[in-house]
């Protein structure tokens, strides 16, 4: 057994960085209000699409009124 | 996934904070995504749907219903004080009316030929193409044209319920009011002719339409453009005779319409020439104008409707580049595995090499494995007691990482020679390796977990690759051993396909980058180059692995070195695992990065292994959901036999791989069977595990760990079989530890100083501590 590598083994663990862990909380914070943008962007997505498609009667605004009396006119009950 | 080893890993310096004060956003936003996708998706198809021809329509009813007067009456009808009229038009009057546009390219040109002349004409549109193109109708309606509605997606009316028309007409005029600001009291419904086609099925559509305040415009001269008779055919068409009025019809969308173009354009040049007159509908009645400025809720439902079109129309594309990418790179992964798997096979194969290939002079030196165990007990008996059988000289290390049911000491009372057992306190597995590593004697260190058991040969196959000194590390084949139920038949499909055509592929390659925590071996040399075991990430064996290439070493696949693992047992483990795995993947990647620009055997792998392994098992998967919603999207809204054979197409490859994979580990073709389902469950899952990942990774929370619940149904294999599930094992265990409950586990606290980071978490179904476990 060697000295220097028992050494070195336990000088790797005591210096240790875990990947991508951010101590500070701020990265957590801009993401959570960024999902929660983007969560309330497909809401609001969605919401629209139900609003454009919501159905109504469906009426015509106002009838082409024929006044020119001078065409054949056909009337039935 | 890779495979490799399962372990709890121990929490370092968990401080003050544990992340759970915040809400859990992720559930919202996957819920709202989801719910935006699929509408992104419904809306885009509803709007994509091409106008069906439906064949119900062009066969003419009965008409003894409809009044003699309306059929043989005007091309336009409304109602006047409750009651039908229909009207003609003047003599030299000619009205154009173009249905189904707009379209983004035929529309303007036609509008250009109508500049030209100086002629307005009436336009009847199709609500789903004024969505998509609102333009087109700005300028129609800008130049003083007049459109009418041609529903919103060309239904049928004769076979449509009243509710459903409202919806047609409401949508059409949202549309019309958010592209061009106005409504519209005219109307063409879609099949129609000339009223004297009017039969029984389409006259109550024409009366409810009246009694909604609409003029219906039919046809008295079509020009049957769209049968693309010639340019002089279609301005005989529409010629009346003598000197008729005549409302004429032509077509501005659904395809090739460079022959209306020509046809409207000699056709008005004609009619000139005859003396007629161009007007639209409402100006040949002597109405006022059929179109209103549009107010209120029609405006911007109007409004609404072009936004989310819009969104759609730009985001749809997207969505199918990203198909195409993901099945590249699904296909990708496929032949190279096929390819590349062979090569592995037949090089690494004696007979298939004639001979040629052999690792060196027998490697007969003895080794030091190293099983490093935390909360073992239902497997360490099994596991150690395969090692003695091991033909190959050994030196068993247990290293107990601060077990709490006696592991260590199971270990002990077994009495074994040769075997040790070290006691730490619980500071994680790579600490537990290391510490293996300091103590082990000899100069090849094979590492186990503590619940694979290995077979008599597998050490001495394990160790053959170091007879050559290039090879720093060698990975050994794991199999699942629980396979009896169904996640571990998937999961046996799993590891016998995806690991290890993987890592022949990758061997091929030379950049393996995992040595499954299960069965590994590494030369203590160059472990000790590489600084051991590290704690940086969840996955220890990716990271070392890695870390062994960018040094210069050879990390080889033994397929014959057989190890059987005990896979979880449950989604919920199943999902734990995972999640560690493709967290830890993407740690040790990230961990790695600057090997892509580095030089040497360190850029080597930067720039071959990682963007294979970031395309394959981080890329793929996550987009791989594509492939699912894609086919569902195209069963709806395409056609559903296509999208279907298409799906099957890649599972097909998909069992073809598969089924090349269990030819070369020799395994039994029964167990495909479930791959169909289990191809579809894992995509699930494994999309699920590496958004949760990203997500994690990208907010830099910390993990909490847990131990996976063990049953100790792996035992040692026998010789001449390859079930190794013993029947009995499950109920053995249980046995041993009458009145214990042993599969709740907890958390792995951090260096055994610290503080638990929350409370006993238990695992797998809630069973109280003190109620005795029944059979499952």
């Amino acid at each position: 057994m060697n000295g220097n590598s028992v050494m070195n083994l336990q000088l790797k663990q005591g210096d240790e960085h875990p990947v991508f862990v951010a101590s500070s909380g701020r990265r957590a914070h801009l993401l959570w209000a960024l999902g929660i943008f983007v969560a309330l962007a497909c809401l609001a997505y969605a919401v629209l699409i139900g609003i454009s498609f919501m159905g109504d009667s469906g009426r015509a605004p106002d009838p082409v009124s024929a006044s020119s009396a001078a065409y054949r006119s056909v009337s039935v009950p | 996934m890779i495979a490799r080893h399962r372990f709890p890993r121990a929490l370092r310096r968990v401080g003050s904070v544990v992340r759970r004060t915040l809400p859990r956003p992720r559930v919202l936003l996957a819920v709202l995504g989801l719910l935006a996708l699929a509408c992104l998706l419904m809306l885009n198809g509803h709007m994509h749907a091409h106008l069906k021809i439906d064949p119900k329509a062009n066969k003419a009813g009965a008409w003894d219903l409809v009044p003699t007067s309306i059929r043989q009456g005007g091309p336009v009808i409304d109602q006047e004080h409750g009651k039908l009229a229909s009207r003609s038009l003047p003599p030299k009057t000619v009205v154009l009316s173009f249905d189904d546009g707009p379209d983004p390219s035929w529309t303007p040109k036609v509008l250009e030929v109508l500049r030209r002349h100086h002629v307005r004409a009436d336009f009847f549109l199709i609500g789903q193409n004024i969505a998509r193109h609102p333009s087109v109708v700005r300028t129609m309606v800008d130049q003083g044209h007049e459109v009418g509605v041609h529903t919103f997606s060309h239904a049928n009316l004769g076979f449509t319920s009243h509710a459903s028309i409202d919806q047609e007409l409401s949508t059409t005029q949202s549309a019309l009011a958010g592209a061009a600001g106005v409504t519209t009291s005219l109307i063409r419904t879609p099949y129609s002719s000339g009223p004297d086609a009017i039969d029984n099925r389409s006259f109550p559509v024409l009366k409810y339409l009246s009694s909604k305040g609409y003029t219906t415009a039919y046809v008295d001269a079509n020009s049957n453009d769209w049968k693309k008779p010639g340019v002089e055919k279609i301005v005989r068409n529409a010629t009346p005779q003598g000197n008729k009025g005549a409302l004429t019809l032509f077509h501005d969308a659904g395809g090739d319409r460079s022959e209306s173009v020509k046809g409207v354009d000699a056709y008005i040049t004609h009619m000139k020439a005859k003396g007629y007159r161009f007007t639209t509908i409402s100006a040949a009645m002597g109405s006022g104008s059929a179109m209103h400025d549009a107010t209120g809720m029609t405006s911007w439902k109007g409004r609404a409707m072009l936004t989310v079109t819009a969104v759609a129309i730009w985001t749809a594309p997207w969505l199918a580049y990203l198909f195409y990418v993901v099945g590249g790179m699904v296909v990708l992964r496929f032949v190279m595995m096929l390819v590349l798997a062979g090569r592995h096979h037949r090089q690494r194969n004696p007979k298939r090499s004639r001979g040629e290939f052999s690792w060196g002079p027998p490697v007969t030196e003895p080794v030091s494995v190293l099983v490093p165990a935390y909360n073992e007990k239902e497997c360490i008996a099994h596991t150690v007691r395969s090692l003695t059988a091991s033909t190959h000289p050994i030196e068993v290390i247990v290293i107990d990482d601060g077990s709490t049911d006696g592991t260590a000491d199971i270990v002990e009372a077994l009495g074994l020679p040769n075997v040790r057992v070290l006691r730490q306190r619980n500071a994680g597995k790579s600490a537990a390796l290391n510490n293996g590593i300091v103590h082990a004697r000899h100069d090849i260190i094979v590492m186990m977990d503590g619940d694979t058991v290995f077979e008599p040969s597998t050490v001495s196959e394990l160790v053959q690759p170091f007879a050559n000194a290039h090879i720093g590390a060698v990975s050994g084949n794991a199999k699942v051993g629980n396979r009896r139920s169904l996640i571990g038949a998937w999961q046996h499909i799993e590891y016998v396909m995806s690991f290890n055509l993987d890592r022949r592929m990758y061997d091929v390659l030379d950049c393996i980058p995992t040595i499954p925590g299960a069965v590994g071996a590494f030369r203590r040399r160059a472990l000790e180059e590489v600084g051991g075991m590290s704690g940086d990430t969840l996955a220890e064996d990716t990271d070392v692995t890695i870390a062994m290439h960018r040094a210069g070493w050879r990390v080889v696949y033994q397929e014959h070195a057989v190890a059987w693992t005990e896979a979880p047992s449950s989604f919920r483990l199943l999902w734990r695992q995972r999640y560690r795995w493709s967290y830890g993947t993407m740690q040790a990647l990230w961990k790695h990065r600057r090997s892509v620009v580095e030089h040497g055997a360190s850029g080597r792998f930067g720039r071959v292994g990682m963007p294979l392994v970031g395309i394959f098992h981080v890329g793929a998967p996550l987009l791989s959901p594509v492939i699912d919603v894609f086919t569902l999207y195209g069963m709806i809204f395409l056609s559903p036999w296509k999208s279907l054979a298409v799906w099957c197409l890649l599972l097909l490859f998909q069992l073809l791989c598969a089924a090349y994979a269990f030819r070369l580990d020799r395994e039994r073709y029964r167990c495909l069977v479930m791959l169909p389902l289990q191809q579809v469950v894992y995509r699930q899952l494994m999309y699920m595990v590496l958004i949760h990942s990203c997500i994690t990774a990208a907010t830099g929370a910390r993990l909490r760990w847990q131990k996976i619940r063990r049953t100790g149904e792996v035992v040692a294999p026998s010789p001449n079989s390859s079930a190794v599930v013993s029947a009995g094992g499950r109920r053995a265990a249980r046995a041993a530890t009458p009145g214990a409950v042993p599969r709740s586990q907890s958390v792995t606290p951090g260096h055994g100083q610290e503080p638990p980071v929350a409370p006993p978490v238990t695992i797998g179904r809630c069973v109280p501590r003190t109620t005795p476990e029944i059979g499952e």
